[in-house]
């Protein structure tokens, strides 16, 4: 009964840390863009979208950035070479999305630290449970 | 492995990772869009409007889909066996006529820039008014960019080197970034937010099946010029 109840506030607190976060996605699909930004928002996320790393970059945004879920193959800079940006001077969870889905880029992807790879079309179980990780690692 | 094969090889596999990309970019819409839908019908009071627009978007992002595959299938189901001389002067009066009210109400001058006449091209007639029309529509769209300037969009044909006949379109747009320039003809590559990037391929697949090429050039005066080239019939190099 205990564990029960341990388990059930942990879940509560990851929730209601999950509830507030705010998540930017970066994605040079406008359709994209436009339906997980609907899908995170009917989970009471915060939400923002950007077509290019470089407009992400440029925004006002990025101290507050909770989760980054972002594009691999987009044109100007790809979705690599924001996250080695980032890298140095942010410590911004990234959750990786590809309509490529190439093996290459998900293993140099995750050994620079992303902490989520999915191949569109991805379903939302896979999507909040790679968030819900990226929230709790953001924790420390 | 002969060079031709290999590139058609490599041309394949290109094309299904690209095709691949195409539609997962809409089904991944579609799939994220009815998942929101679900979530928020499940709501004490459902969000309604939200409801509508997404329902909307899996609409549209279902369209997009079905637009690549149909474009995809009229780039590989070509008739081979019936190709007949085709007149390239007829063909672009047609264009022309097809066109002509498009330029008027995108307030657009269309020019044809023609010889008397053109020698016969073997081929199929339908495919050649359909790389045409592709050609001038995406004139249009170059003019339509610019904003400002000349709006001009002006086709001329001749055999400029003995067996080929030459055809240039020539738009006073915004002009093409030179870097982007080796990829206009390939498939699924768009500078447009809308663009889907069939357009030019078409164009390039139906010119090299009847046995052209196609190519781009900046205009010293602003704009770009497509051009391609197809053999005069009876003409054509011999398959090596």
């Amino acid at each position: 009964l205990y564990f029960i109840a341990v388990t059930k506030t942990l879940k509560e607190k990851k929730c209601k840390r999950a509830a507030g976060a705010f998540i930017v996605i970066v994605d040079d699909d406008e359709s994209v863009r436009r339906a997980l930004k609907r899908l995170l928002k009917s989970s009471n996320f915060r939400v923002e979208v950007f077509a290019s790393a470089r407009d992400f970059l440029d925004s006002a945004h990025l101290r507050e950035t909770s989760c980054l879920i972002l594009d691999v193959r987009m044109p100007g800079m790809d979705g690599l070479e924001l996250q080695r940006q980032l890298a140095a001077s942010h410590h911004i969870p990234i959750i990786f999305i590809t309509g490529h889905g190439d093996e290459d880029t998900r293993e140099r992807a995750l050994r620079a630290g992303a902490v989520g790879f999915l191949a569109k079309p991805f379903s939302e179980e896979a999507l909040l449970s790679a968030v819900h990780s990226a929230l709790e690692n953001d924790e420390y | 492995v002969s060079e031709g094969r290999r590139k058609k090889i490599y041309g394949r596999a290109a094309l299904n990772a690209s095709l691949a990309h195409e539609l997962n970019q809409p089904l991944g819409a579609i799939l994220s869009n009815a998942q929101a839908v679900r979530r928020f019908l499940t709501a004490k009071k459902p969000d309604l409007a939200e409801v509508k627009a997404a329902v909307e978007e899996i609409i549209q992002d279902n369209s997009r889909a079905v637009e690549t595959i149909r474009n995809v299938r009229a780039l590989f189901q070509r008739d081979e066996a019936q190709m007949s001389s085709v007149d390239l002067k007829q063909v672009l009066l047609d264009v022309k006529r097809i066109l002509a009210g498009d330029a008027v109400f995108k307030n657009i001058s269309f020019q044809l820039d023609l010889p008397a006449s053109l020698p016969p091209v073997l081929g199929h007639r339908a495919q050649l008014v359909q790389a045409l029309l592709n050609l001038v529509l995406n004139a249009f769209d170059a003019v339509g960019e610019s904003g400002e300037g000349p709006r001009e969009v002006a086709i001329h044909a001749g055999e400029r080197e003995t067996g080929r006949v030459h055809i240039g379109v020539r738009d006073s747009g915004i002009g093409i970034d030179p870097e982007v320039m080796p990829r206009l003809f390939d498939l699924f590559f768009t500078t447009k937010p809308k663009g889907m990037g069939m357009g030019l391929a078409i164009v390039r697949s139906i010119v090299e099946s009847h046995g052209g090429k196609v190519w781009v050039k900046r205009n010293p005066d602003g704009g770009t010029t497509l051009e391609f080239d197809l053999p005069v019939e009876g003409k054509a190099e011999s398959e090596n």
